[in-house]
């Protein structure tokens, strides 16, 4: 620590010592005007029995920056002020202080933080590089499978909370995912997170498949449809409509489904498979429908 | 004399127990048959609105039945379109206001017979508003707009709905689901 560094010190202190005297003052050297001056020469003089000149305090207490250090008489004079026995005695005093309350440079602030930084950046770019992207298309037409009719959860995860075919997290190179879909046969696979990309080819549940269509399709060929309902539909069939909100649940057979894809209504179209169970002859024995 | 007391002993015990067993049934079948089926006793005032949100659209589904029929020519896809309205209805005898003659009032199979090929166009128009629930049904108010050679007509209509349990076949099984049905029509 430089000289003008303990000076600029000493000049905090004897504003803290003016400021147990007159409390009032709130201010800094700044704002330390003509009044302030006068009672600091009158402090000073009646403390340290010494004059100090208003010019002084002016030329060397109020400027926020010095050019040069004041002479040693006045430096004596303000570290006897502020309770020390001269400047020798505080310029001691202060060195042992800052070195038990060392403040780092700013720089050095910087520069850990600059640090940090990039240690976070690197770190993040290390765990999205262990991501995986999965792609999940039709096994027989390679055509990518509309997301929203595929639910992909980790396999050990019991709860099967969904996750975002764009990215499968993993702090493993490795991840074992489960992709299920209404319209698909359930298929499980392993994924290398860190390869990037991962393809996974669904086999379709065929009539599961045909249902989705008669859902959308119009009354053309509607003879057909309903002979082609007839043989992939079980006769037990449980078809399950919830209400708005999963508010309740209105439950038809298999004559009441296929009346409504034999002759398609409006209400049809608002109609989504959320699930679909065949029974031991492959056929459609419950429909788990939700309204959009 | 030992003997008639003990038989008529006998008598009293048996009496005193087909008296008993009597008494039971008739106290349980009171109470199966005072279960209650009302809509309020089952479900929630959210699951009723759940509830004539879909009936709202199964009239919907009646009108665009109605509007095939009245522009197919297909005997026997007119005869499918038929049996599906029919099944939204309690029955083909349900009163429904005959939207082209004058009396005003119909059944529903005079009605498809009068709607079938007649190329006349039905649209639900306007707020949909439900009242008048109670016990198992309420109401749905709406303006129907008929457009028939040329000429529109709106008609104010206030339809009945029931949504109560029935047993219904899946199958080899059956079981007791809540059915809703289109009613009579103001």
């Amino acid at each position: 620590m430089s000289e003008l560094e303990h000076f600029y010190r000493l000049k905090q202190l004897v504003l803290l010592e003016y400021g147990k005297h007159f409390p009032f003052f709130k201010g800094n050297w700044k704002t330390f005007g003509s009044q302030e001056i006068a009672n600091l020469i009158g402090l000073i003089e009646e403390k340290v029995r010494e004059n100090v000149s208003e010019k002084w305090v002016y030329t060397h207490l109020k400027p926020e920056a010095n050019e040069k250090l004041p002479r040693k008489d006045m430096l004596d004079i303000m570290a006897k002020f502020v309770g020390f026995s001269g400047w020798d005695e505080f310029v001691f005093t202060d060195v042992k202080h800052q070195a038990k309350t060392r403040k780092f440079p700013k720089w050095l602030y910087l520069t850990l933080l600059l640090i940090l930084i990039l240690v976070g950046f690197f770190v993040f770019r290390q765990k999205n590089a262990s991501a995986a992207t999965v792609e999940i298309k039709d096994e027989f037409t390679k055509k990518t499978v509309d997301s929203k009719d595929v639910k992909i959860y980790k396999a050990d995860d019991s709860s099967r909370t969904p996750i975002a075919p764009t990215e499968i997290p993993s702090t493993e190179k490795e991840t074992r995912i489960a992709v299920e879909s209404p319209f698909y046969k359930r298929r499980e696979i392993v994924v290398k997170t860190d390869s990037g990309k991962a393809e996974i080819l669904l086999t379709p549940n065929d009539k599961a498949m045909m249902v989705k269509a008669f859902m959308m399709a119009d009354i053309k060929d509607w003879q057909t449809r309903k002979r082609q309902l007839d043989a992939i539909l079980s006769n037990e069939l449980e078809v399950l409509i919830s209400l708005e909100n999963d508010l309740g649940t209105e439950m038809l057979n298999k004559e009441e489904f296929s009346r409504m894809l034999v002759i398609p209504t409006p209400s049809l179209k608002k109609m989504t498979i959320t699930e679909i169970r065949n029974d031991e002859n492959d056929k459609i024995s419950f429909i788990r429908i939700s309204q959009n | 004399m030992k003997t008639t007391r003990s038989v008529l002993s006998g008598l009293a015990r048996i009496s005193f127990l087909v008296a008993a067993f009597l008494a039971f049934g008739s106290a349980f079948s009171q109470q199966s048959s005072s279960r209650d089926n009302s809509l309020k006793a089952n479900f929630s005032s959210a699951a009723i609105v759940a509830w004539q949100e879909r009936s709202a659209e199964k009239i919907t589904d009646f009108y665009a039945y109605l509007n095939l029929l009245s522009q197919e020519s297909n005997k026997e896809l007119k005869a499918q379109i038929s049996q599906n309205i029919e099944a939204l209805f309690a029955s083909e005898n349900v009163s429904v206001l005959d939207f082209f003659g004058s009396d005003k009032k119909t059944n529903l199979a005079t009605l498809l017979q009068t709607v079938s090929g007649s190329k006349t166009r039905f649209d639900v128009s306007g707020k949909i508003s439900y009242d008048n629930l109670s016990g198992n049904s309420w109401t749905v108010s709406y303006s129907l707009e008929v457009l028939r050679n040329g000429a529109k007509t709106v008609i104010p209509i206030v339809q009945t709905i029931r949504l109560s349990p029935s047993r219904k076949s899946f199958g080899n099984s059956d079981k007791v689901v809540w059915q809703q049905v289109l009613g009579e029509m103001k």
